[in-house]
């Protein structure tokens, strides 16, 4: 019975016939009175409908939280949640192996004498679009993700491994008890003894996420000159770690839920059990997302096609998808996200651009 | 019902941010619901909105785990018969609910909420000439031949945007039924 003739019914506008057809569906079974309930108690009245598309959530919470009486003595940093604005992402045009060439004095741990020892660095700069593997010396094996830098010297230190990454990157780090692994993010030091992990430090991302797979790692806070901060955390695996750099880091739910404590900026916090296989998909090439609003996804997808993707039309935003991406072209995953939504798009060299859809056009 | 065990959590340690943001999800299926009683929508808001300050400042005496959904649910549906009945005069006086209340005995109210702000929302979610031609047939009771003429368009093309239209809330409808039938064994 088709929803339309269910509508008109209710609404007392079916001729003779039709009045027929439904009233004969009625009382074939059960179940169809059960859905013809269902239908008529969720649409509702034209008051209803007008009211709720009225609904200032925002203007309603404020009113709330004004008359909210806080318990005193919690003192917490304020996160404000803002709307997700979505950076300008700029597509390196640069190739994927450049030597930076920079001279650093180390100071070897172990010696009560500073020796200072000129180290070199190599940078490798994977571009949106790719990715990158590569094996150490020592059998550490690191994926590197689009739009990502890592620097490493061209031989490790005796005390430590130390690499230092912006953007994202899977570790498989050969064990060596004697020369603990550390990867460097702008905020946050992981130290690792031999496992399995996934780091996610993006410079442009408020955030920076550790998921664990296997092993154990530990992790400290450092300051702006890079001093290391005296609380150690210990990461399990399936945990993740999560660093809020700044205040307007948007919260998706799914994190939301992750993580039990209270949401505070500068502070390293650690999660619930996670599934880490999400975390490290991309490395198969996989985009995984689980009931994620588009304006979510669209980062994800802008840095795993080197595209850039922009969004007329703020409702679109909200609108939520599960799926799997996994080798198909940009083309093929905007036509996947349409079957669930209608919208219009434009492919302009390297941009797409997602519009509302003005007229339905039927082509099946 | 999902599991809602971490907003319990997050009450529990006086976490506000990830309050507002519980507010922010549930608000608008929880005002829907509590119209059902009221028939009134700013006197539902009202009422939501007190339960979630008193829910707020009384979270320290929230015992073992409980499904803060279905606390609030049994609280909506008390407070707005309350109101409704005039046994509040002009401010809104939250009474806790009795444990047995708890029990969800008006689930169909629940269900019938949470469908409505799923239709709502996809409506909103309309690109605008579509949304337009729906609230006028839906809400207007205008036939496509008026809806045509008033929006200037063919005939046609108001037919085939409420095929559409209609084929989307039918998707939804069945999706969510869906989960109910597999929850509750229809």
């Amino acid at each position: 019975m088709e929803l339309e003739f269910l509508i008109k019914y209710i609404d007392g506008f079916t001729n003779p016939e039709e009045t027929r057809l439904v009233e004969d569906w009625l009382k074939s079974a059960p179940k169809n009175a059960y859905y013809f309930e269902k239908i008529k108690q969720s649409l509702g009245s034209v008051k209803d409908y007008q009211a709720f598309s009225r609904l200032d959530v925002n203007k309603d919470w404020a009113s709330v939280e004004k008359r909210m009486k806080d318990i005193s003595g919690k003192n917490r940093t304020r996160l404000v949640l803002h709307p997700y604005f979505k950076p300008l992402l700029r597509i390196a045009s640069v190739l994927i192996l450049a030597v930076a060439i920079s001279s650093v004095y180390l100071f070897l741990k172990e010696t009560s004498k500073p020796v200072a020892q000129k180290v070199e660095y190599n940078e490798i700069i994977v571009p949106v679009g790719q990715k990158s593997e590569i094996s150490l010396a020592d059998g550490t094996k690191i994926w590197i993700n689009a739009g990502s830098k890592l620097k490493l010297p061209t031989q490790f230190g005796v005390g430590s491994r130390d690499v230092w990454l912006e953007g994202e990157a899977f570790f498989n780090v050969a064990k060596n008890a004697g020369k603990p692994f550390f990867v460097h993010t702008s905020n946050v030091n992981i130290k690792v003894l031999g496992t399995s992990f996934n780091v996610r430090a993006y410079p442009d991302e408020k955030l920076i996420e550790t998921t664990l797979i296997e092993g154990l790692v530990s992790l400290q806070k450092i300051s702006k000159e890079g001093v290391p901060e005296d609380e150690i955390y210990t990461l399990e695996p399936n945990h993740k770690a999560v660093y809020f750099k700044c205040k307007d880091a948007y919260i998706t739910e799914t994190l939301l839920k992750e993580i039990k404590k209270p949401l505070t900026v500068r502070k390293i916090l650690i999660s619930e059990p996670v599934n880490a296989e999400i975390a490290s998909s991309w490395k198969e090439g996989k985009l995984i997302f689980e009931n994620e609003k588009l304006v979510d996804i669209l980062p994800r997808l802008e840095r795993y096609y080197g595209v850039n993707i922009e969004v007329e039309g703020e409702t679109l935003n909200e609108v939520r998808y599960t799926g799997t991406i996994k080798k198909i072209s940009i083309e093929q995953t905007i036509k996947a996200l349409q079957i669930t939504t209608p919208f219009d798009y434009e492919i302009k060299e390297n941009s797409i651009i997602i519009k509302s859809k003005k007229n339905f056009a039927y082509g099946n | 019902m999902a599991n809602d065990s971490f907003i319990w959590d997050k009450l529990k340690i006086g976490d506000k941010q990830s309050f507002e943001l519980i507010f922010k999800i549930y608000y608008p299926q929880l005002c829907l619901f509590a119209n059902r009683y009221t028939r009134d929508f700013d006197m539902a808001r009202e009422v939501v909105q007190e339960i979630f300050i008193y829910l707020w400042e009384n979270r320290d005496n929230l015992q073992e785990k409980k499904s803060v959904k279905s606390y609030l649910y049994a609280a909506i549906r008390h407070n707005s018969v309350r109101r409704v009945n005039g046994q509040i005069k002009k401010r809104l006086e939250i009474e806790d609910i009795p444990e047995e209340n708890i029990k969800a005995d008006f689930l169909d109210e629940i269900e019938y909420a949470e469908l409505q702000e799923i239709i709502y929302t996809t409506i909103e979610s309309f690109p605008p000439q579509c949304k337009k031609i729906f609230s006028l047939s839906r809400f207007e009771s205008a036939t496509y031949a008026q809806i045509a003429l008033k929006l200037n368009l063919s005939q046609k093309t108001v037919e085939a945007q409420m095929t559409k239209a209609l084929k989307i809330i039918q998707k939804k409808f069945d999706e969510y039924l869906l989960v109910l039938s597999v929850l509750f064994f229809i």
